[in-house]
């Protein structure tokens, strides 16, 4: 029927990750104004008395992996719009970004019979011909017949293109320095990568290693590794040698005279946030009200605004220790669970939509038998290790074991362990499903090995309609169908991510790999649940994206997670306890208004960024705030939007951001602001008969008589504080002009409920 | 006071000089609004450096048969040639299909690409490459040909840059680039009796003076919040599509687009009274409106059994009478010339009849339009063997019709746009402009 061509080697056509940095034209300044670090590195740099790097000499032996493959980086040969295109391009084809280098030997000397070299007369082979644009090159001159680049590959020839089985690889790559402090804006760094051969050799690689900047706003840098600061910030340079990924991380502290003032500390977490503020000379903002804290942590954990009776009792109250007596009855609400199981829901993928089957009751009903199972661990406050070990080692029935679904969101072993380490590991793989991942150190071997473990995880049908059986099926293979990989089209072994070995034999293997995944020694499990649980608080990740913590990804504030993840562990990875001491914390507590010295921060956590909340919290929010009736969804015993066991499409919460739960990209909500948000508040007539006819309006025209009052009453009950003086005049004048009372009470309490204020955090 | 507020643009803009005067009030000060008025003017530029200033996107969904629309084979056996004749156009030497005859007759207007080669059997698969010029990459979204149109050029006018008519496939939104810039789809059946676009119409009851007051009470109520937006970039967001969504709602020209009754009944009948007829009208009418790029999803061809009732019963007729009327409508009030317009589906059909009387996926060759801004007349590129099965000369490939998208829309396809990642792809990543297209 139709033609069927493996998915992977599609995929593979279409990487395209391309290197402007290669392409970019770069001219080295003349002095660095920077003195070189004074760090010990043994091998030989090629630097001028100024520190800039020179040319390395023409070595006496031209190797093939050292000397010729970074070449085929560097001036951009194989990059994915070229020749590391799946196919190449022009018959020519190496591997994509030069990641797997000692497969390009052969298509450079061999392939094509042999018509890229011209052995007789050296300088007449194509590879010199066509990147010299001495014959016509559709990627245009990439060096002149001048360059090192050209003498190299030229001798190279005339050496008769040497490569022995031999000959050292590269097996590591430091950036160094490791980490260094710029110290104004302006100032150049030069950073070197040294590489480690296999034979123990070290080598300065910078001239052949490709730069990147993690944060170009904060630094930019060039092609042969010169840094140099734009504004005061962190961020990592990253390497790419031969396939191998290395960082250098740097800061740029803020120039700021003056003397920095004492912060007080709450616990451990703003130890680390201060200190590194204070080295950044960046002053976090003052601690938040007491009404700003209150709406903020009631939002963060029950996803609802204060009353107006909590907010009078929490500011009357004298106790210094108010706010930590509040964090703990909040973190015994049942809205607290509710809330926690909607976090929990999203990031396994709790929908019907996503099992196979016909039969939405039977797939509805395993949805609900999942929610519930979730609801009730987060209720029971079951260990975190523990909570993920069920899921992991789930066995029988789909309609009978909550768990069990989970190997229903993904079926295929390679998609369940992207999906399990996205969401358990805090590492993205996928790259690696066909070759080395650019940007980190997963291979193909890597990918495939640790996905073998999800091919023992069986499903068959069960005796009900659309009933699935989870079993464990320890004679289950999975081939390696990666497309670059050394071992494609081998039967992968079980391993551990980040391992060189196989898995030790044992009589249930995804019983051995949950145990690996929640053993305290995993350097992943703690670090990715704590990574996450930051950023539901604070609307990012200590690492970002949260679920993508490369090695090479710089932390906001170095130290933090480790602290975290260790604190974490100790506690008997207790989510309740982390929780309790992230919102008591003076880093949470700070205000969301900046000072003048951290206005452009938006990743030192140096005052709260103000954030939006998940679609189904903004519903009940409005219902709340309006006095509207709630309704979402059929779950007949709950009324709230975040108690629903999965997403309902509503126009509402579709433009609100809710996680569909259907792709590996939904684990979290996708919360940006757009057009239909804005169409929706200001023309939905669902949410013009919420303000019109909810009960809010009625009871604000009844309990007040004055204008004053009315604006007081309303502001009350959505921003949850006072209006400032100004804020009632001008409020009064507005609706004043409206044709009746009633009619200016719902004007400004639309005003309100589309305001920020109203339906960000912050 | 009735809710009028569409209809008296004259009286909306004296209202508009008002409230600028307002706005200092309001926390926006006269000098910023100019200054915001001004960078708004220049990102938004109305024509483009290129040949077209907005793109029709036709997507024939579920790939249709080459053999029986644009490519026919009259001389080969009959299990390939099928049921259908071969007709001649207002072009010597072009032949289409039998029920192509209105669009024979704008074939002079046409580019034919009967070399399109593409490595894909998968209907997913082929999709995204066609409508992003990139094969799924794992890991993360590419965006749409649309989404990368406006955020390059940003609108032309109060409409949204990007609208997709129908419900937009996967692929045709934002990726990478993030959800605001998704296509804006108006949503129901432009056929349909009381059609209007989704989020436009205020609600029951609602008068223009109280959308004003509200819009003022929102700006008093939020402007404390400005002081904190400095730091957080999603907070500014808001602020501009409030903006945006004001200015859409309060453009009388924008918002009439989306109104079919506006057109007499013999025009709205010219285009056939159906969804695809009346889509490619009101397609016709946001380009005229100013909108940057128009997504058309016309589906059914994806035709394994019974091919030839389907495609001569419904499909091409339906596409026959709302395409050529349209091309004929946008040439007539010259709005042709700056607009590219573009008719593919994700692959073509076996050349050889299957026993189901159908046809199946055909990826190695098949065919696709492109006419307008830029685009050569009475032309036909490259050419298959005489079965259909395979590109002889000039194949394209997918990442050449996204140079030629973006090329023509003056978008430098070389350049290579990040991901929030920090993976940077090319926008037509080893593609080029089909030349022998290009007028």
């Amino acid at each position: 029927m139709q033609s069927r061509i493996p998915l992977a080697a599609l995929i593979l056509a279409s990487i395209t990750i391309c290197n402007s940095a290669v392409a970019a034209v770069h001219h080295l300044p003349h002095r660095s104004t920077h003195p070189i670090v004074k760090r010990r590195v043994q091998p030989v740099l090629h630097r001028a008395a100024d520190g800039i790097i020179t040319e390395p000499p023409i070595p006496k032996h031209v190797e093939f992996l050292r000397d010729i493959a970074p070449i085929l980086a560097r001036s951009g040969c194989s990059g994915a719009q070229c020749h590391g295109k799946f196919g190449g391009r022009g018959g020519f084809e190496v591997s994509l970004l030069t990641l797997s280098p000692a497969d390009d030997y052969a298509p450079l000397v061999y392939g094509d019979r042999g018509r890229r070299i011209n052995f007789q007369d050296p300088a007449r082979s194509l590879i010199l011909l066509k990147p010299t644009d001495q014959i016509s090159h559709g990627g245009g001159q990439r060096f002149s017949t001048h360059s090192r680049r050209y003498k190299l590959l030229l001798k190279w020839i005339q050496e008769g293109c040497p490569f022995h089985k031999t000959d050292p690889r590269p097996v590591s790559l430091v950036i160094t320095p490791r980490q260094d402090v710029l110290h104004h804006v302006g100032q150049t760094l030069q950073v070197h990568a040294i590489a480690t051969y296999s034979n123990g050799k070290r080598l300065d690689v910078t001239h052949e290693t490709v730069f990147m900047s993690s944060n170009p706003t904060v630094f930019s840098v060039g092609v042969d590794g010169l840094v140099k600061g734009t504004r005061w910030g962190g961020g990592a340079i990253l390497g790419r040698y031969l396939g191998i990924v290395s960082a250098s991380f740097l800061t740029l502290p803020e120039t700021r005279p003056g003397r920095y003032p004492l912060i007080p500390q709450n616990n451990f977490i703003d130890r680390y946030v201060f200190a590194n503020l204070k080295h950044l000379n960046v002053v976090p903002s003052a601690l938040a009200g007491d009404t700003e804290f209150l709406r903020r942590v009631t939002l963060d954990t029950l996803g609802r605004l204060p009353t107006p009776d909590e907010i009078k009792a929490f500011t009357a109250d004298t106790n210094p220790q108010k706010r930590s007596l509040l964090v703990d009855k909040l973190l015994h609400e049942s809205a607290f669970v509710d809330f926690r199981a909607l976090r929990l829901a999203d990031l396994l993928r709790v929908n019907p939509d996503v099992f196979q089957g016909a039969n939405y009751t039977s797939k509805q009903r395993s949805a609900e038998l999942f929610y519930d199972w979730i609801w009730n661990q987060v209720n029971k406050n079951l260990p975190w290790n523990q909570f993920v070990y069920k899921i992991i080692t789930a066995k029988g029935s789909s309609e009978e074991y909550g768990p069990t679904n989970f190997y229903r969101v993904e079926y295929s072993a390679n998609d369940r362990a992207e999906n399990v380490g996205e969401a358990f590991l805090g590492v993205r793989m996928a790259c690696a499903r066909c070759h080395k991942h650019p940007f980190d150190r997963w291979t193909t071997d890597d990918y495939w090995n640790f996905s073998a473990f999800f091919q023992k995880v069986g499903i068959r049908p069960g005796r009900l309609l659309d009933e699935q059986v989870i079993d464990y099926n320890a004679n289950a293979q999975l081939i390696n169908q990666s497309i670059l990989g050394p071992n494609r089209g081998k039967v992968a072994p079980p391993t551990f991510l980040g391992s060189s070995e196989p898995a030790p034999p044992a009589k249930n293997q995804i019983k051995e790999l949950a145990d690996w995944m929640i053993a305290p020694s995993n350097a992943y499990f703690a670090r990715a649940a704590m990574n996450r649980l930051w950023s539901y608080y604070f609307g990012m990740g200590i690492v970002n994206p949260v679920d993508d913590m490369r090695a090479t990804t710089p932390s906001s504030v170095p130290g933090l997670l480790t602290a975290l993840s260790a604190e974490f562990v100790r506690s008997g990875y207790n989510m309740r306890h982390m929780i309790r001491l992230i919102l008591n914390s003076r880093t949470y507590q700070l205000s969301s208004l900046p000072n003048h010295t951290n206005l452009l921060d938006e990743q030192f956590f140096s005052h709260f960024v103000a954030h939006p909340m998940p679609a189904q919290v903004l519903l009940d929010m409005v219902n709340e705030a309006t006095g509207s009736r709630r309704q979402y969804g059929a779950f007949p015993d709950r009324s709230l939007a975040i108690q629903a066991s999965f997403p309902v499409k509503t126009p509402f919460t579709n433009a609100f951001g809710v996680s569909h739960r259907e792709f590996l990209t939904d684990l979290d909500p996708q919360l940006d602001p757009n057009l239909m948000q804005c169409l929706t508040m200001i023309n939905s007539p669902q949410l013009e008969s919420k303000v019109n006819y909810g009960s809010t309006v009625r009871l604000a025209l009844a309990d007040t008589q004055t204008g004053p009052q009315l604006v007081k009453y309303l502001y009350l009950r959505t921003f949850c504080r006072a209006p400032t003086p100004a804020e009632v005049t001008k409020c009064v004048t507005l609706i004043q002009q409206a044709k009746t009372r009633a009619a200016g009470a719902e004007d400004l309490l639309w005003a309100l409920i589309s305001a920020r204020e109203f339906y960000f955090n912050h | 006071m009735s809710y009028n507020w569409l209809g008296d643009c004259e009286k909306f803009h004296r209202r508009d000089v008002i409230r600028v005067g307002m706005l200092s009030f309001m926390g926006l000060t006269l000098s910023k609004y100019y200054a915001l008025a001004e960078t708004t003017k220049k990102l938004h530029p109305d024509r483009t450096d290129g040949t077209a200033d907005s793109v029709v996107l036709i997507w024939t969904a579920g790939g249709p048969s080459h053999v029986d629309s644009w490519d026919p084979k009259p001389n080969a056996p009959v299990e390939i040639r099928g049921q259908f004749n071969s007709i001649g156009t207002n072009v010597n030497g072009i032949q289409v299909t039998e029920h192509l005859a209105r669009t024979a007759k704008v074939m002079d207007k046409l580019t034919i690409i009967r070399s399109m080669t593409s490595p894909t059997a998968v209907h997913e698969i082929g999709t995204h490459y066609m409508l992003t010029g990139f094969l799924p990459l794992p890991g993360f979204e590419v965006p749409s040909y649309g989404s990368v149109a406006a955020k390059l050029l940003g609108p032309r006018s109060a409409l949204p840059p990007y609208i997709s008519v129908e419900q937009p496939e996967e692929p045709m939104g934002a990726g990478f680039l993030g959800a605001a810039l998704n296509p804006y789809s108006p949503g129901g059946n432009p056929a349909a009796a009381n059609y209007h676009g989704e989020g436009l119409d205020a609600p029951a009851g609602m008068t223009r003076h109280r959308m004003d007051r509200r819009r003022a009470l929102r700006d008093v109520v939020d402007d404390a919040f400005r002081q904190q937006e400095k730091g957080c970039d999603e907070a500014h967001a808001v602020d501009e599509f409030y903006n945006r969504a004001y200015t859409l709602l309060s453009s009388t020209k924008a918002r009439a687009a989306f109104d079919l009754t506006k057109e007499t009944s013999a025009v709205r009948g010219s285009y056939g009274w159906n969804q695809f007829g009346q889509s490619m009208l009101l397609t016709r009418r946001l380009i005229e409106a100013g909108t940057r790029f128009v997504t058309v999803t016309v589906g059914g061809w994806d035709n394994h059994y019974n091919i030839f009732p389907a495609m001569g019963g419904s499909l091409l007729p339906t596409f026959d009478q709302g395409f050529a009327t349209f091309i004929a409508d946008m040439a007539q009030r010259g709005m042709l010339e700056r607009t590219l317009v573009v008719v593919m589906g994700e692959f073509g059909r076996t050349p050889i009849v299957n026993r189901n009387a159908g046809r199946d996926h055909w990826p190695a060759c098949f065919s696709v339009l492109m006419a307008g801004g830029g685009i050569k007349g009475g032309n036909v590129v490259g050419s298959s063997d005489g079965r259909g099965m395979q590109v002889v000369s000039d194949p394209v490939h997918p990442e050449d019709v996204a140079a030629t998208i973006y090329n023509a829309l003056g978008i430098d396809y070389h350049q290579s746009i990040s991901s929030p990642e920090g993976v940077r792809i090319t926008l037509a990543r080893g593609g080029s402009p089909i030349k022998q297209a290009l007028a």
